[in-house]
């Protein structure tokens, strides 16, 4: 989440001069970041909700993603692309991680990043000077999507509504596998469960476009 | 916006986690089912929402008003309240409240209830020709709920109605049904395995209903909405039938 590096003593005791440069900085990085994908930060938009920050799984029914990472790249690309579902499992990974925009470099930079070891806590931001992580993840979809206009705005959308649906869909009962239901059952669904939940308006709409992304 | 019959929104449990295929034992907690301290169903009208505030903070709400519980008579004096609603509002006094969840950070949610109105003894055949006074009904409930990590689970709640004394009445004292219980659950083998332990206590004007319970559960998830249950339950009353001790095997499937 954007506000807890914000929040570390790290950054607070750097003077704003350091702060605006360092984003300075990061608008010049940003548009070269974008052309080779940078796989932490679309993992950290799209996948985080579901595999938590160090992969190990954010929500009962997901798997440690350590545990999967033997099999070969172009199986794990493959997978992330299409869906992928162990016989038996409680819960299926959703094509694309639900999000549309998603491409095969995109998968393949992210597999990369998590080869690399995402477990390992990410530098102290002061320390070399770059921006901290979380903004460049929001704004990383949009260049992501850069190919296809428009889609940055539903891709936000998602990865809040993936955030919220984490967050709130098992608080009462075991998490229901997104690919369980079709579109028209997932929309009377989340109607109900707003008002079982105790959702805002936004939190649900965005629940919606991720379960419609993600079945 | 809920208009008509529905899951009292005063507490947690009942409204939120009573179905088999939820509830992570075989049984309700203590009291918090039929004759218990937690008002179940009501006919009414009620208002739900919800909001996400600054900082990740969230919070939720219900209120209502509707025609409350039915308050009768066990035996000679002891008062029995239904708490099930009913759409015909014989002692024409309605009840008013509501419940108010705060989630500090996602994982974490502490709730209040309250409820307040009037009740009125319907004594049946027992009180022909005679007037019954309204007595005072409050319902007060806290509960929290913690995902304290991704495989343990700790909720809790506590929850009392009291009705009134009248002292005109045929059965002039009131009284008080109260009660709480708090659960660990904990999940494991790649989270299709849990065990549960609850721990809960009842209070009523009713010996049957008056006992404390300790339930252990096994549960074997086979999908989100289906699973096995074995629950054992001690029970220790003064109430030789609420004494007796249970072992439960419950197969649950919700849709
Ligand atoms: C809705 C939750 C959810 C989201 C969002 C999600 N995953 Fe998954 N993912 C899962 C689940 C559940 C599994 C395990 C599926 C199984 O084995 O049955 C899984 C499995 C995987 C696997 C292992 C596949 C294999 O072959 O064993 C990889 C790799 C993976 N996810 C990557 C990603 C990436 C990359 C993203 C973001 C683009 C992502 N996931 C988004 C739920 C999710
Ligand atoms: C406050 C507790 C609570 C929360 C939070 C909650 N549910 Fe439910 N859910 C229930 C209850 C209780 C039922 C059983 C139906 C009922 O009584 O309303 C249920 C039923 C369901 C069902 C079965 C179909 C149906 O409508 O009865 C699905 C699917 C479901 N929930 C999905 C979700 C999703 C998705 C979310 C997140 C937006 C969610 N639930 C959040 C309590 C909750």
């Amino acid at each position: 989440m954007t506000r807890v590096p914000l929040r570390s003593p790290a950054i607070a005791s750097q003077s704003l001069r350091a702060v605006a440069a360092a984003f300075g900085l990061a608008l010049v990085i940003l548009p070269a970041g974008a052309i080779a994908a940078d796989g932490k930060a679309l993992y950290e938009s799209t996948c985080v909700a579901c595999h938590g920050p160090t992969g190990k799984g954010a929500i009962p029914g997901v798997p440690d993603l350590a545990t999967r990472l033997d099999k070969p790249d172009a199986e794990l690309v493959n997978n992330v692309l299409n869906g992928f579902q162990t016989p038996g499992s409680p819960m299926a990974m959703p094509a694309k991680g639900g999000n549309p925009a998603l491409t095969a470099e995109d998968a393949q930079a992210i597999i990369g990043y998590l080869r690399s070891g995402a477990g390992t806590p990410p530098p102290p931001s002061a320390a070399n000077g770059a921006p901290a992580s979380p903004p460049a993840a929001v704004l990383a979809p949009a260049p992501a999507g850069a190919t296809s206009a428009g889609v940055a705005a539903d891709s936000t959308a998602f990865a809040r509504g993936a955030q919220a649906w984490a967050d709130n869909c098992a608080r009462c009962h075991a998490m229901r596998d997104p690919k369980s239901l079709p579109d028209e059952q997932w929309q009377v669904v989340v109607t109900h469960m707003r008002l079982r939940a105790g959702l805002d308006g936004a939190q649900a709409d965005d629940i919606l476009v991720f379960l419609k992304g993600s079945n | 916006m809920v208009v008509g019959k529905f899951l009292s929104p005063v507490g947690y449990f009942f409204q939120n986690l009573h179905p088999s295929w939820i509830n992570k034992l075989a049984s309700v907690p203590a009291g918090f089912g039929h004759g218990g301290a937690a008002p179940l169903t009501d006919v009414g009208v009620q208002l739900r929402g919800g909001r996400a505030l600054a900082d990740g903070h969230q919070l939720n709400y219900a209120l209502y008003v509707a025609n409350g519980p039915r308050l009768g008579l066990e035996g000679m004096e002891g008062l029995d309240l239904d708490v099930e609603g009913s759409s015909t509002n014989r002692d024409g006094e309605r009840v008013w409240g509501g419940r108010v969840g705060w989630l500090p950070r996602p994982g974490l949610e502490l709730g209040a209830s309250l409820t307040r109105g009037d009740v009125v003894l319907d004594p049946g055949e027992m009180g022909i020709g005679m007037a019954e006074p309204t007595r005072a009904y409050r319902v007060e409930g806290v509960d929290v709920a913690w995902q304290a990590s991704r495989a343990v689970s700790l909720r809790g709640e506590w929850i009392r109605q009291r009705v009134g004394d009248a002292p005109m009445s045929l059965a002039p004292d009131g009284a008080t049904w109260r009660a709480w219980y708090v659960q660990g659950a904990y999940r494991f083998g790649a989270d299709r395995w849990e065990t549960v332990l609850r721990v809960g206590d009842s209070l009523s004007p009713h010996g049957e209903s008056t006992f404390q319970q300790t339930a252990l559960g096994l549960n074997y998830l086979f999908r989100p909405g289906t699973q096995l249950k074995l629950s054992w339950e001690i029970n220790d009353s003064d109430n030789a039938e609420a004494e007796a001790d249970r072992v439960l095997l419950q197969l649950a499937h919700g849709f």
